[in-house]
């Protein structure tokens, strides 16, 4: 019954969606304004149909409503509400369906008060997008899908995935990405009506940040996720999935950048263009990638059809922006250029090659095996030192333009005067990073520290003279947002230098009440149980670890689920970590042998907590930015 | 020299040195990722990898552990077959049947793994779920 309502529902929504679409079309060739309404209140209708779809979607997975198929293959009795409920985006049909209303949410509030030139043609490419997600779901994937056997369970969510990071990580990446969408309506609203002006980029600015922010939230809790669940003592592999993810973010970065400039400066007008094609295409790409198979990753959870459907959806996004961009190109060109290298512009040039040029090689990486098979029939990968070796001295350069850039001014600045200001910075960071390399000898934390001390004393310079100041962080606020941000960059960053270059990993065997010496800490195991619930088979340890000034206990634990059901995943690692500000011990049960006796890995890694409070001090910079740009918007 | 000229001979310059440095970056770290067929049979002919990723189906039944934690099983594709060392963090999906791959090295005719993933294959989105019955 619910069923065959929502179906509907998604269908009479598409309709509307293409009579809006067709409506927005005639607004713009005739330039007549009621049309313009016209496919504003089908948008409207559209979203309003979206959200019903959504709450009949809920009200079937929260009350398990098997006769579903959707709700069989992602919820089971014994979920938690909770699980049931944010299944909504734990399978394919359900995640474009949350897709399609927030994208449809998106394009609806982006700038509906006022009339301007830009308004009808993105909304056309914004209603075109929309069009083919509804088509999708209604057509190819519909997520109320019935099926015919009588189902009394479902198959579940893995129990990997039952974490509070997981089931917030997608939202969050999903609501960074279709913000994506807005940005680019704009971008090409303004080559398709041949506008001149840098209106684009001023409507623009809240999405970016907003997209910015909620991205980063998604990598961040995503990252965190697999460090306290997948046990391989690892934040980030490299892996496709994780690759995908972090490429709109990459490119996104850099437009935050480019696009001040242009809205500063009326410079590299083409340049922010191309950058937001780059980063709507890789935000697709990204869905395209990890739901259609073609790159294997150890994280791909869903796999089907609609892989062939993204690929044509790609094609024609790149097809229509190419030829618009080259048609156009007379008209999206900048008056203004590039006048000195020593100005801030010129950094954000340099800031964008970087960005790109790591962008690039994740690509390469994240394809490599598409294109090697393409041109030798071998499927050959990269390693993740592939990405390390090309990103490090990146990154030192990315953070040596971050320790100057803020500091120049506009147009025509004095390479000298920086220097000067950097004088007394330069030499605390340069003795602060000698000490830090005498005592653990790594040239290449010597000079990421360096580098990021650079930064964060420069910045401290400036707030320590604005102190005396009245009213000047007020004035600053938007310099200081974007302070706050390049702190959180650059403790995050050191964290991850620190953190990867000093892991210590050990494999040990060890017996009831025996007591094991590895790198100043000493591991006893104090018991061994084996508990049953109703739902798993539980083999756990109680470990004391002492070390020169702390003592805590451990407790990793192996979960064996016993109705392997349909789940397919029947183990479960529980990693047991006690973190502190500088250590992080993280402790894993791998199995016990036929003497008893127990064989773990210990992880031992250092300033892991940089990592994750860097990432946090950004994302208040992002919100901070957001609001912000609300209030005066 | 004008402004832009002499950014566009940075830009180059930066763009040459990281191409260069992917370059580099790509033939040092490269993996290869074969089935277990195609390891055995161009065995003698290829040269010898630096780094090997294998995929096959866990043979049921194969799986061995060791007291020390090490795991030895044997993983299969198109009739052929390959034995398997592997000592580390073995994941939760991990068991006869599932389709694993493996990185390292082959000596001799055993594969010495110091990586193991393991995945089910389109296991979320199975297309005759529906017809099964649980």
């Amino acid at each position: 019954m619910i069923n065959l309502l929502g179906d509907n529902v998604l269908f009479i929504s598409f309709l509307f969606i293409l009579i809006s679409f067709i409506f927005y079309w005639i607004a713009f060739v005739k330039k007549n304004d009621l049309f313009v309404e016209l496919g504003r209140r089908s948008l409207l209708v559209t979203t309003i149909l979206l959200s019903i779809s959504i709450i009949l979607l809920e009200y079937l997975l929260i009350t398990k409503d098997y006769s579903n198929l959707y709700v069989v293959k992602n919820v089971s009795n014994d979920l938690e509400p909770l699980y049931s409920a944010t299944s909504l985006w734990a399978g394919q049909a359900g995640s474009l369906l949350l897709w399609t209303w927030i994208l449809s949410i998106y394009i609806y509030i982006s700038k509906k008060n006022s009339y301007n030139k830009l308004l009808p043609t993105s909304r056309i490419i914004g209603t075109f997008t929309i069009l083919f997600f509804i088509f999708l779901i209604s057509f190819i994937e519909n997520p109320f899908e019935t099926t015919d056997v009588n189902f009394n369970n479902g198959r579940g969510l893995n129990p990997i995935l039952q974490n509070i990071y997981m089931s917030i990580h997608p939202l969050s990446l999903y609501i960074g990405y279709i913000g994506i969408t807005v940005p680019f309506c704009f971008g090409m609203a303004s080559i398709f009506s041949k506008d001149k002006s840098n209106q684009w980029i001023t409507l623009s600015k809240k999405w970016v940040y907003f997209s910015w922010t909620f991205l980063s939230i998604g990598l961040l809790l995503g990252s965190r996720w697999a460090y306290l669940e997948l046990g391989w003592g690892g934040y980030w592999a490299w892996d496709p999935v994780e690759n995908v993810a972090l490429m709109p973010w990459l490119l996104l970065t850099a437009f935050l950048h480019s696009s001040y400039a242009q809205e500063s400066k009326n410079v590299l007008r083409k340049w922010n263009l191309l950058l937001i094609f780059l980063s709507f295409f890789l935000s697709i790409f990204g869905t395209f990638i990890t739901r259609s198979g073609l790159i294997s990753s150890v994280h791909s959870f869903a796999q089907s059809s609609i892989g062939d459907y993204f690929l044509i959806f790609i094609i024609t996004i790149l097809f229509i922006s190419g030829y618009l961009y080259y048609k156009n190109r007379i008209y999206i060109g900048s008056d203004e250029e590039i006048k000195s290298l020593s100005s801030k512009e010129n950094f954000f040039v340099l800031n964008n090659i970087l960005f790109l040029v790591i962008t690039v090689t994740v690509f390469l990486g994240t394809t490599f095996p598409i294109i090697s098979e393409f041109f030798t029939g071998k499927r050959i990968l990269v390693g993740p030192s592939f990405y390390d070796l090309v990103n490090f001295p990146n990154v030192l350069l990315l953070l040596l333009l971050m320790s100057m850039a803020p500091f120049l001014p506009w147009k025509r600045g004095r390479i000298d005067l920086i220097f000067k200001y950097l004088r007394v910075p330069f030499l605390m960071a340069l003795g602060i990073s000698s000490i830090i390399y005498l005592y653990f000898n790594s040239l290449n934390v010597f000079l990421v520290f360096f580098i990021s001390l650079l930064v964060l004393l420069s910045i401290f310079k400036e707030f320590i003279s604005d102190i005396k100041i009245q009213n000047s962080f007020k004035i600053k606020f938007r310099r200081y947002c974007s302070f706050l941000v390049h702190t959180g960059v650059v403790i995050m960053i050191m964290g991850v230098s620190f953190s990867s270059n000093f892991e210590n990993k050990f494999d040990l065997t060890i017996s009831k009440g025996e007591k094991i010496t590895v790198n100043n800490l000493s591991l006893k195991l104090l018991n061994i149980y084996e508990k049953e619930t109703d739902a798993k088979e539980i083999l756990g340890a109680n470990l004391l670890i002492k070390t020169k000034n702390d003592e805590f206990l451990l407790k990793p634990e192996q979960n064996l689920y016993k109705y392997e059901g349909n789940r397919e995943i029947n183990k479960e690692t529980e990693v047991a970590i006690y973190s502190s500000f500088l250590m992080d011990y993280y402790l894993i049960l791998i199995d016990k042998n036929s003497d008893n006796q127990l064989n773990l890995k210990l992880y031992i890694n250092p300033l892991v907590s940089f990592l994750w409070l860097g990432c946090l001090i950004s994302i208040v910079g992002g919100f901070l930015l957001i609001f912000r740009r609300v209030k005066n918007a | 020299m004008r402004p832009k000229t002499k950014l566009k001979i940075v830009a180059i310059f930066i763009i040459a040195f990281f191409s260069f440095l992917i370059f580099k970056a790509v033939d040092s770290s490269l993996v290869y990722y074969l089935t277990v067929n195609e390891v055995l049979s161009e065995k003698d002919k290829r040269p010898r990898y630096k780094q090997l990723r294998v995929l096959g189906i866990v043979k049921a039944g194969s799986i061995l552990k060791n007291s020390d934690g090490s795991i030895e099983f044997v993983i299969e594709d198109s009739g052929k077959s390959l034995l398997v060392k592997y000592k580390g963090v073995i994941p939760d999906i991990f068991k006869d049947g599932v389709e694993a791959v493996v990185e390292g090295d082959l000596r001799g005719s055993v594969f010495n793994a110091d990586k193991l993933f393991a995945k089910c294959p389109t296991k979320y989105e199975d297309e005759k779920y529906d017809k099964e019955s649980i």
